[in-house]
């Protein structure tokens, strides 16, 4: 069999994962973003409402680890919640592995406070959250999602789906070790994906937080659809 | 990095809107004034 045989991907075709030209510069204006934050009344706990020691678990999105959220961590022990890292590590594996790791923080959680957790996650961290939620809805409080594209197709950056791609061909090893062929793609089997893709009853109150800089540059109006 | 109606309930009631970059969302002031008032909600 010639080499570009073994190099075909069975999966690459998927209905459930579409490249979309989304306005991937924007994300050059992170570090402004970041600036605003320290400049807002905000992230010193002015005109919000506080915690009062709820367990608060942070997720990560795809390819990114805990570090990612630490601003997002020590801003809720600022406004009077107990926040947890997920302790997941980098968000490369297989999801439904993943899920299994976030348990375990879910859990420890709320062994510490004796409450059921709120689960805030990133993008694929928002997912992993639902995932849980879904499946353990005892340990659950609250999903909030920030980014988090749960409903029906993914419509992604190239970018993204190019280093899912990519983690499929090195599955099996490193950070990937329990990467499979059919992994972040909907033609896995694994409960991740069924969730995703088809959930059953919700138990969970979950909320979504999404960001409209797409709509701006497609002229699409996303205020439309939807309400503060 | 993502569209944004891939990121949305189906019921407007639980959805929040935000104007920032994808991977700013987590260092942003509007996001974080959502998941406070959100979080109360539990």
């Amino acid at each position: 069999m010639s080499q570009a045989a073994y190099s075909i991907d069975p999966f690459a075709e998927d209905a459930s994962l579409i490249p979309a030209a989304t306005p991937i510069w924007r994300e050059a204006m992170f570090p402004l973003e970041w600036l605003a934050l320290r400049a807002s009344p905000v992230y010193w706990g002015f005109g919000v409402p506080h915690g009062d020691g709820e367990p608060v678990v942070v997720v990560p999105g795809f390819l990114a680890s805990d570090v990612s959220l630490v601003e997002l961590y020590w801003w809720l022990a600022r406004i009077g919640y107990r926040p947890y890292f997920s302790n997941i590590g980098r968000n490369v594996d297989c999801p439904d592995h993943i899920t299994g790791r976030l348990l375990e923080t879910v859990r420890r959680a709320r062994k510490e406070t004796g409450q059921r957790v709120r689960l805030v996650g990133h993008s694929l961290g928002g997912m992993l959250s639902r995932n849980l939620a879904l499946e353990h809805p005892d340990e659950v409080a609250m999903v909030i999602t920030l980014g988090s594209p749960f409903r029906d197709a993914v419509r992604a950056h190239p970018v993204l789906i190019s280093a899912a791609a990519t983690l499929r061909e090195h599955g099996g090893t490193g950070l990937a070790k329990n990467v499979r062929p059919a992994c972040f793609s909907g033609h896995c089997m694994c409960t991740f994906v069924k969730n995703m893709l088809a959930p059953e009853d919700w138990e969970v109150p979950r909320y979504a937080v999404y960001s409209a800089a797409t709509a701006w540059w497609s002229g699409r109006a996303a205020s439309r659809r939807t309400r503060r | 990095m993502v569209e944004w109606e891939s990121c949305i309930e189906e019921d407007p009631a639980l959805n929040d809107e935000v104007h920032s970059s994808h991977l700013g969302m987590v260092v942003h002031a509007g996001t974080y004034r959502v998941i406070a008032r959100r979080l109360r909600m539990a």
